[in-house]
């Protein structure tokens, strides 16, 4: 499938500080595309990089076959974007402001500019600096969608909102699908994954993957394994168990390579007196817990390792 | 779509509060500037009408500061209306064409800085008698030093801040740099005479600067389009010392020429001496010959070695000595008058006074010269005889054709020069000089000579027989010069305006008489050499 935004070892350092590491990226064309990650993880750096906005310290962006580099004036044409830091013409009315965008977009599609104007019941007359915080983010939303982007890039676009602006953002969003491939970052794993088909994963400036939602909902289970005779598995574990927790008779970890029969035929080789196995799907967010803590624990565990050489 | 004209219209929409206050301030400079020309310290008008006139020249003042106030405002608020600092604005990832947004602003600036400006020079020009339409270069020239050294800087400060304050403040700390080396340069180097090193160094520094604005509307890099105009300032910084480096003035000042200027000193000159923090300043009486007839020597600068009977030396650097003038004036057959008739024949009648120091000396004369010297070296030298070695910069003026015109007790035309009235003093009740209005520039350098009349004025409206003299204008030669108003009003203080009568008592001011012939005569470089002198067995000054 071919890919509307690829990154190859993008990096990038702001001072001593690295934002980004070599991150390896592809937003498949038509996807909903997640990238998540706590506050801080590099999420804004990554899509600043890829919208021109910042410059990569190394590695490489390319956007709609184009370098990311040169994604200015008419290429930005075929971008819609959105952020909830940005600067708005605050002085300007919306309907003043999607008249003056207008003229910059050949493709603007007038009927689509009054659906989303009712959609989104945006207040025509006022400025945007007398709208709400989520009013203000419909007028953006309106004003990137009324021209029918090929690619829509949303950076925490629902970051704060109320639940209702919320849902109706994210219904106008799911009507430009497939047409629009939309690349978005939040830090709320709730909110995108009724609507994501894909999702990555970014950590302290790594990727740690990124795939789609199915997949990824397939591969993590929970698995609850209740023991008989045997003592459980101390020592040794595979790496993609995580966040093991061991008692007498039970054990519980997050099995992050679950490939269906496959894995339950080889959890019943190394359980072989488990009275039960277990593995339950899992929401998103308990995914990226499991995988957030499971890193935190490996970060301490180095930290402690190298601590202990030094002494 | 045209880009160009759609954020035009819509920077017009944004900033009209700022445009009307614009258009209101220069209005009422252009209406008030004109009062301003009725007025000298002391040519007041009648008790009545000074209260209104010194409410017009404030108005006037005030509406000149709000101008400048809002080219600074507007300039900024226009281009930061788009900003190019920081990566959260809105537009940028507009589909914006950045040399479309670069035209937009160029052209919002040219239609509500530029072109009210231009407006207002025509108007007061008008107003000032000087025909607007004879000066269409020197008006877009204006135009073109307007952008260059107003818009261009507060555009380029604007595009790599991000709010007005953040502005406001560099340009203020790009102030202080440049007036700390304007005090390092004057106060160390004590060398400011103009050099042409100029002609390439501002056209560089506005280059480069006007790259930083291109480059940061291109790319957005704010930290590189910085860099640029800190190579700007750093170039006008280093130009500074450059334009006095021995090297640029033996390139601007010949050696080994054909002038036949010379410069001397006394056999045993009586030197004056007076001490600075660590340097001591001679004042040495010079001789001056060999000016011809129609031409005029300018020395600009001087460099002295001065050398001990033991073979020390010591050299300054070059100094400069502020255009003091040397010349021969004659008045031909040749030199008609405004009006077509022929003054007298002859030459001009030559001061009874003494020359004072700094006034005019007509014909072969004597001169003075200010000496910097080490005072380190001083102390060392002066108990021995010296040999000074002094190098003159000179600029050899010659004569254009004298212009004749009567004196007459309101506005007269001088051709080539502008419109000038008599320069009035309300407290002795005299004329003492002349003021003359010209366009865009202040006259080019022009020798004015008159004849002051002692007793009552004749009928027949000839003056005495009293040179009165004064130079007006500089030697540049472009059709317009850098300011706010397009109109050049010089007064020119003649010499001789009051005859002593007696120890401790006033001089009695002298006057000028209707119809008496004034004689304005342009000068121009003829070139430019160096001139040597060397003096020997000098025995310099004891301490005072």
């Amino acid at each position: 499938m071919t890919a509307t935004i690829r990154t190859e070892g993008l990096t990038k350092r702001f001072g001593r500080m690295e934002a980004l590491s070599g991150v390896e990226l592809a937003v498949p064309e038509g996807a909903i595309y997640a990238l998540v990650g706590a506050n801080g993880a590099g999420k804004t750096t990554l899509i600043k990089v890829v919208m021109n906005l910042l410059e990569a310290t190394a590695g490489r962006a390319e956007v709609l076959g184009m370098d990311a580099q040169r994604l200015r004036g008419k290429a930005l044409s075929r971008i819609g974007y959105v952020s909830e830091n940005q600067e708005y013409p605050e002085w300007m009315t919306v309907a003043a402001m999607l008249e003056y965008v207008r003229p910059f977009y050949p493709g603007w599609d007038r009927e689509l500019e009054k659906h989303l104007v009712r959609q989104f019941e945006l207040p025509l007359d006022r400025k945007l600096k007398h709208l709400s915080r989520g009013m203000r983010m419909k007028a953006a939303m309106a004003s990137a969608l009324a021209f029918r982007p090929e690619l829509l890039v949303l950076d925490e676009p629902f970051s704060g909102l109320d639940p209702l602006v919320r849902d109706e953002l994210m219904e106008g969003l799911l009507d430009r699908s497939p047409e629009t491939t939309i690349f978005l970052s939040s830090h709320d794993l709730a909110e995108i994954e009724s609507v994501s088909s894909h999702v990555g994963f970014l950590e302290q400036g790594r990727l740690l993957f990124s795939e789609e939602m199915a997949a990824l909902a397939q591969r993590f289970r929970e698995v609850t394994v209740t023991l008989g005779d045997e003592k459980p598995a101390r020592e040794r574990l595979p790496e993609q168990w995580l966040q093991y927790e061991a008692s007498d008779s039970v054990v519980r970890f997050v099995h992050s390579a679950c490939r269906g029969e496959g894995t339950a035929a080889e959890l019943r080789e190394m359980f072989p007196s488990a009275r039960e196995i277990e593995m339950e799907p899992m929401p998103l967010r308990s995914i990226f817990v499991a995988i957030a803590r499971e890193r935190r624990a490996q970060r301490v565990g180095a930290a402690a390792v190298k601590e202990g050489s030094r002494a | 779509m045209n880009q160009v004209a759609h954020i035009f219209a819509k920077d017009t929409r944004k900033h009209w509060p700022e445009i009307a206050i614009l258009l209101a301030a220069t209005t009422t400079w252009v209406w008030m500037t004109p009062y301003s020309w009725e007025w000298t310290m002391t040519n007041l008008p009648a008790e009545g009408a000074r209260a209104a006139l010194v409410g017009r020249l404030l108005l006037a003042g005030l509406s000149a500061l709000l101008v400048s106030l809002m080219w600074w405002i507007l300039t900024s608020r226009v281009v930061q209306g788009e900003n190019l600092v920081g990566d959260t604005q809105w537009w940028v990832t507009k589909p914006y064409e950045w040399q479309c947004l670069v035209a937009a602003k160029a052209l919002f600036l040219a239609a509500f800085v530029g072109a009210p400006m231009l407006a207002a020079d025509w108007i007061l020009l008008a107003e000032a008698n000087l025909r607007p339409q004879a000066h269409l270069a020197g008006l877009a020239l204006r135009i073109l030093l307007l952008a260059c050294f107003v818009v261009l800087p507060l555009a380029a400060l604007a595009a790599v801040t991000s709010t007005f304050a953040r502005m406001t403040l560099t340009a203020i700390g790009t102030a202080l740099v440049l007036g700390v080396n304007a005090a390092v340069l004057g106060g160390v180097e004590r060398n400011t005479f103009p050099s042409r090193l100029g002609l390439v160094g501002v056209p560089v520094v506005l280059g480069v600067m006007a790259g930083a604005v291109v480059f940061q509307y291109a790319r957005r890099r704010t930290w590189q389009s910085r860099g640029w105009l800190l190579a700007a300032l750093a170039l006008t910084v280093g130009g500074g010392y450059l334009a006095f480096s021995p090297a640029l003035v033996a390139l601007e000042f010949p050696q080994g020429g054909v002038s036949p200027i010379q410069i001397g000193l006394e056999e045993q000159p009586t030197i004056a001496m007076r001490t600075e923090a660590n340097r001591v300043s001679l004042t040495v009486p010079l001789t001056i010959a060999g000016v011809q007839r129609g031409s005029g020597a300018q020395m600009d600068a001087v460099r002295v070695t001065m050398e001990t009977a033991q073979g020390r030396t010591w050299r300054s650097g070059w100094e400069a000595q502020y255009g003091e003038r040397y010349m021969s004036v004659h008045v031909t057959t040749s030199e008609t008058t405004s009006s077509g008739a022929r003054p007298e024949v002859g030459p001009p009648p030559v001061s009874r006074m003494a020359p004072a120091r700094g006034e005019i000396y007509l014909g072969p004369t004597n001169g003075m010269v200010d000496l910097g010297i080490d005072r380190a070296f001083y102390d060392m030298a002066r108990a021995e005889p010296v040999t000074l070695h002094l190098e003159f910069a000179v600029t050899e003026l010659k004569a254009g054709n004298p212009v004749v015109v009567p004196m007459q007790n309101s506005d007269f035309a001088v051709p080539g020069l502008g419109e000038c009235s008599p320069l009035w003093n309300a407290v002795t009740s005299r004329e003492f000089g002349v003021r003359c209005r010209s366009a865009l520039r202040q006259p080019e350098l022009t020798f004015v000579q008159t004849a002051w009349t002692d007793g009552p004025c004749q009928a027949n409206g000839v003056g005495g027989d009293l040179s009165g003299s004064a130079w007006m204008g500089d030697l540049s030669d472009v059709p317009a010069e850098f300011g706010l108003s397009p109109v050049s009003d010089i007064p020119a203080v003649l010499s001789n305006v009051s005859a002593p009568v007696g120890p401790g008592q006033p001089p009695v001011p002298r006057q000028l008489c209707p119809g008496t012939p004034i004689t304005f005569t342009e000068y121009r470089v003829a070139g430019r050499t160096r001139v040597e002198t060397t003096l020997r067995n000098i025995t310099l000054p004891e301490w005072k």
